[in-house]
């Protein structure tokens, strides 16, 4: 893997950093597969590892680390389904529509038209059981995450930062600013499969 | 065996083995926040150190015996009685059908375990009993125990014959003050230097997922909006304008905040015992220092905690 360096996170993680958006996940297939990490988990430009100090000494784990992504990976993912999410946007379901679509300087139904526009596709399942990072969102609307995270955010709620969409499969904290709801069950515990979203889902979003 | 809880506090739950290598699904690792007083318990029981125990954030919290049972109690240390008679903490107790323990409150610490004889049974998911409360998987239903509820435990494991005591040199004392061993963060800057004289307080935002902490905090240079990336149990984020935020078992599993530091393993079974006005320092070591200080702690409790990895 070109470009990729190595970062330290504390006392027992390694952290590659700038990694091409299908290539982290094919990494972390090759780390996981090697048994040699804890845990893998891929980010949205990285992939960290947890390591054990006892069995493997910081300086050695980098080694390995740097050997194992040395040899380089190649492959592609398979194409993924459609999956639709029929998604409300009043206020109740959506604080942050209004804000979001006023920094925008567009009306609401632009700024919605322009997410069922956008060519929206699972980046990464992480932060909480089922939370989908979705990329592809229309690169001309901006905005950040809350200064203040809420303390309780709704199931199936929708954030939008820029470039992004995160979908809440869980009521839980969260500093995305809040564009929509859906009532489609994202995480299902007795399901064979819990998750109804996994990385490479291609996503479409109808408004209510 | 069976036990009915008759008062379970502010927040009890079931916890076990931590939920390994689930995620990069999304999935916490939650088991119990101080895994070490967690060990204890089992391990006064004859029970290897991963079986499950009820975590008790804070007493007053008490039981009834279906059948007989041996318990014991570990981690913060609070009053204990069996049927009104005072009975030591860190000790084996033999409990007869119809006999009520109780747990007082603690003076420092939050978090104390119940482990009995072959370990609790909690709804496994994932290869795992124990609690996460936020998507309601583990333990009992997913959820805190509550006045009324039966929980049963595994009898595949005969009852010790002799009470066993916590050694002296394991009963790791609690106040209001920790200072914890740290390492720099992916996200540390020059100006976080100060993080390693600074005193912190926890906030009254405590839960199984993080703790707040009140105190000066460095501006950071970063853009507000780092790609969310992966993070692990005591990590030390910084939210933009705002006060850290100390990720315990149940955090997320990546975060797009500064991580300015990381707790090193030797001591992140303490986060589970941080308490709100409790005061907090942070000791600076580099990722080889605290490998060795790791060794070192595990060498001391390995002659009596044999199965037991911080």
């Amino acid at each position: 893997m070109t470009g990729a360096r190595i970062v330290p996170c504390g006392d027992d993680a390694l952290r590659l950093v700038t990694c091409a958006s299908d290539d982290r996940h094919l990494i972390a297939d090759v780390l996981r597969n090697s048994g040699s990490w804890r845990e893998v988990v891929v980010g949205r430009e990285s992939v960290t590892v947890q390591f054990d100090p006892l069995d493997l000494p910081p300086p050695a784990a980098r080694d390995l680390l740097e050997k194992m992504v040395s040899v380089g990976v190649s492959g592609q993912q398979a194409v993924q389904p459609v999956v639709t999410l029929t998604v409300n946007a009043e206020e109740a379901s959506a604080p942050d529509l209004s804000g979001c679509a006023e920094a925008n300087g567009c009306t609401i139904e632009e700024f919605l038209s322009r997410l069922h526009h956008s060519r929206l596709r699972v980046d990464m399942l992480g932060f909480a059981p089922g939370f989908a990072y979705v990329s592809g969102v229309d690169q001309s609307l901006r905005g950040g995450r809350l200064e203040n995270p809420r303390q309780r955010v709704p199931a199936g709620s929708i954030g939008f930062i820029e470039g992004y969409l995160g979908i809440y499969a869980l009521e839980g904290p969260g500093g995305w600013p809040i564009i929509g709801r859906t009532n489609a069950i994202l995480f299902d515990k007795s399901a064979p499969d819990p998750f109804l979203l996994s990385a490479g889902t291609r996503l479409q979003i109808e408004w209510a | 065996m069976t036990v009915r809880i008759i008062e379970a506090g502010p927040q009890a739950t079931l916890q076990g083995a931590p939920r390994g290598a689930y995620r990069h699904f999304g999935i916490p690792a939650a088991g119990p926040a101080d895994p070490l007083s967690h060990a204890i318990a089992n391990r006064l029981v004859g029970n290897a150190s991963d079986r499950t125990c009820i975590e008790i954030t804070y007493g007053p919290f008490s039981v009834e015996f279906m059948s007989a049972a041996a318990v014991a109690f570990a981690g913060a240390i609070a009053p204990v009685s069996l049927n009104d008679q005072v009975k030591p903490f860190h000790h084996t107790l033999f409990a007869e059908a119809g006999d009520v323990l109780k747990l007082g409150r603690a003076d420092a610490g939050l978090r104390t375990y119940l482990g009995i004889a072959g370990g609790f049974q909690g709804e496994d998911f994932l290869s795992s009993q124990s609690t996460y409360l936020p998507a309601g998987f583990g333990g009992l239903e997913g959820r805190a125990l509550k006045s009324g509820d039966m929980v049963s435990a595994h009898d595949d494991v005969s009852c010790p014959q002799h009470a066993e005591s916590t050694p002296e040199h394991l009963r790791f004392p609690l106040t209001h003050s920790f200072a914890l061993r740290a390492s720099q963060g992916p996200d540390y800057e020059s100006n976080c230097r100060t993080l390693w004289t600074e005193h912190f307080v926890v906030t009254r935002r405590a839960s199984r997922i993080g703790i707040e902490l009140d105190g000066d905090f460095p501006d950071l240079g970063v853009a507000e909006n780092l790609p969310s990336a992966g993070v692990f149990p005591g990590a030390l984020q910084l939210p933009p304008r705002g006060r850290g935020f100390l990720l315990l078992p149940d955090c997320q599993t990546t975060g797009g905040y500064p991580h300015i530091l990381q707790v090193n393993r030797s001591d992140r079974h303490l986060l589970g015992q941080l308490r709100p006005g409790d005061s907090l320092i942070f000791l600076q070591r580099t990722p080889e220092q605290a490998a060795e200080d790791l060794a070192n702690k595990q060498e001391l409790l390995g002659s009596w905690l044999t199965d037991f990895q911080l």
